[in-house]
C-alpha cells in the first residue's frame, strides 16, 4: 500500500505540471479534467468539448496540431502557400469547390516562450447534402440526362475524331512502315532480281513496289522457270541430240556392231571358212593324217603282225627249249608286252 | 476575445482552419506580406480574421511585443445553389 500510495503521490504531483512541461505520453490524456493549463490549452479543451457537445459538426477530416512549444525561434519565410481545396464534380451536372489559398511572401520574426496549436477541419456534410439534393433532383427530372447525353454524344463524336485523326496517324505511320518494308521487300526483290538477272524497278508506293517485285519475281520466276525450261529444252534437245547422237553412235554402234557384226560373221564365216577350210584342211590333214595314221596303223599293224609272227615264233621256239618252267613264259610276255605299247603309240 | 466569436460565421464551414498562438516575446524584423484568399462554386460564404493580444493590427518593426496571443481562423463553406431545374420537356411538335 505504501508504494501504491506513493504512485498516487508522484501522479498528483505530476498532473500539477503544465503541459508544455510534460511529455507528450501525458500531456493530453490528462489536460481536460484539469481547469488550469494555457490559455492555448483550455482552447483546445473547450474546442474538444464544443465538438463533442456539437451535433453532426464534427469535421470528416481533422488535422490536429496540438500544441507546439518551442523555447525561442527565429525564422525566415519566403513565399509561402498553402492551399485547402474541397472538389466534387457530378458528370458536366454539378461541379463543387470550395478552397482557401494562402500567401505568405515575406517574414522574418523571432519568437520567444512560443506555445502554439493548429486544427484543420473539412466536413463533407455540406457537399454530401448538395449531392444529394441535385441526385434527387435528376431522379425526378430524368429530362435533365438529355443534355447529359448530348454532351456526352458530342464528346463521343471528339472523342471519335481524335480517334478517326488517331487511326489516320496510326495509318500514315502504318503506311510509311509498309512503304518502308515494302522498299526492303524491294530490294530484296530487286536482289532476287538481279539474282536472276531482272532489276525491279520502284516505282510509286511501297505496295506497288512490292506488287512489282512480287510481279517481278514471279516474271523472273517465270523467266528463268522459262530459261529453265528453256534450258531443259535445250538439254532435252541435247538429250535428244545426245540420244540422237547416242542412238546414231549406237546406230553406227549398232552398225559397227553390224559391220563388225558382219566384219565378225564374216570374218567368222572367214573364220569359219577358214575353219571350214581349216577343218577341211584339218580333216584333210586328218584324213591324211588318218591315211597316215591308218597307213601308219597298217604299217604298225603289219609291223607289230611282224613283230608278233617273228616273237610268235622266236617264243615258241625258246619254249619249246625250255620245257616246264614258268618263268620263261613271264619274260615273254613282258618283252612281248612292252614291244606293243610302244607300237601302239 | 473567445472561440465561440471566432466561430459565429460561417457556420459550420466546410473547411476550417485553426491556430492559436502565445509567445512571451514576439519581433518583427520587417512587416509580413500576407494574403488569403477564398474560392468557391457555385457561391461560398467565407471568412478570416484574428483576435489578438498584446499586438495591433499593423505591427512596426523591431519592436518587441510581450505576451502576445493570437488567436486565428478562416472558414469557407459552400451555398447550396438555388438550382431550379430548366423545364426540359419534349418540343411541341407542329402538328400536335
Amino acid at each position: 500500500m505504501a508504494t501504491r500510495d506513493g504512485h498516487q503521490s508522484d501522479r498528483d504531483k505530476r498532473d500539477r505540471r503544465r503541459a508544455s512541461e510534460k511529455s507528450d505520453e501525458y500531456r493530453f490524456a490528462d489536460n481536460f479534467p484539469d481547469g488550469g493549463g494555457t490559455v492555448a490549452e483550455r482552447e483546445y479543451e473547450e474546442y474538444v468539448l464544443a465538438e463533442r457537445d456539437s451535433e453532426g459538426e464534427e469535421p470528416d477530416v481533422l488535422l490536429d496540431v496540438p500544441v507546439v512549444k518551442v523555447d525561442e525561434i527565429t525564422f525566415e519565410v519566403e513565399e509561402l502557400r498553402a492551399r485547402i481545396l474541397l472538389q466534387a464534380e457530378v458528370l458536366d451536372l454539378l461541379k463543387l469547390n470550395v478552397g482557401a489559398d494562402v500567401f505568405i511572401g515575406h517574414v522574418g520574426l523571432e519568437i520567444k516562450g512560443v506555445e502554439a496549436q493548429a486544427l484543420l477541419k473539412v466536413r463533407l456534410d455540406n457537399v454530401a447534402r448538395i449531392l444529394d439534393r441535385v441526385l434527387t433532383t435528376i431522379d425526378r427530372n430524368p429530362q435533365l440526362l438529355e443534355g447529359l447525353v448530348e454532351g456526352t454524344g458530342t464528346a463521343i463524336a471528339e472523342i471519335g475524331e481524335g480517334a478517326g485523326s488517331a487511326v489516320e496517324d496510326v495509318g500514315e505511320g502504318a503506311g510509311s512502315a509498309v512503304e518502308d518494308v515494302g522498299e526492303g521487300a524491294g530490294s530484296a526483290v530487286e536482289d532476287v532480281g538481279e539474282g536472276a538477272g531482272e532489276a525491279v524497278e520502284s516505282t510509286g508506293e511501297a505496295v506497288e513496289h512490292v506488287g512489282e517485285g512480287a510481279g517481278s519475281a514471279v516474271e523472273d520466276v517465270g523467266a528463268g522457270a522459262g530459261e529453265a525450261v528453256e534450258s531443259t529444252g535445250e538439254a532435252l534437245e541435247d538429250v535428244g541430240e545426245g540420244a540422237g547422237e547416242a542412238v546414231e553412235s549406237t546406230g553406227e554402234a549398232v552398225e559397227d556392231v553390224g559391220e563388225g557384226a558382219g566384219e565378225a560373221v564374216k570374218d567368222t564365216g572367214e573364220t569359219a571358212k577358214k575353219v571350214g577350210q581349216g577343218a577341211g584342211k584339218a580333216a584333210g590333214g586328218v584324213r591324211k593324217t588318218a591315211g597316215k595314221a591308218a597307213s601308219g596303223a597298217g604299217k604298225t599293224a603289219k609291223k607289230t603282225r611282224g613283230t608278233a609272227q617273228k616273237a610268235q615264233k622266236q617264243g615258241a621256239a625258246k619254249q619249246r627249249s625250255r620245257t616246264p618252267g614258268s618263268q620263261g613264259t613271264k619274260q615273254t610276255r613282258s618283252q612281248s608286252s612292252g614291244r606293243q605299247r610302244s607300237s601302239t603309240r | 476575445m473567445s472561440s465561440k466569436k471566432r466561430r459565429s460565421r460561417p457556420h459550420s464551414p466546410d473547411i476550417e482552419f485553426t491556430a492559436s498562438l502565445q509567445a512571451e516575446e514576439l519581433r518583427f524584423h520587417e512587416p509580413p506580406e500576407t494574403e488569403v484568399r477564398f474560392s468557391g462554386e457555385p457561391g461560398h460564404e467565407s471568412e478570416s480574421g484574428s483576435d489578438r493580444t498584446h499586438l495591433p493590427e499593423n505591427v512596426e518593426p523591431g519592436v518587441t511585443y510581450r505576451d502576445v496571443r493570437i488567436d486565428y481562423r478562416l472558414g469557407n463553406r459552400l451555398n447550396e445553389p438555388a438550382h431550379q431545374p430548366r423545364d426540359r420537356g419534349r418540343p411541341s411538335q407542329p402538328n400536335e
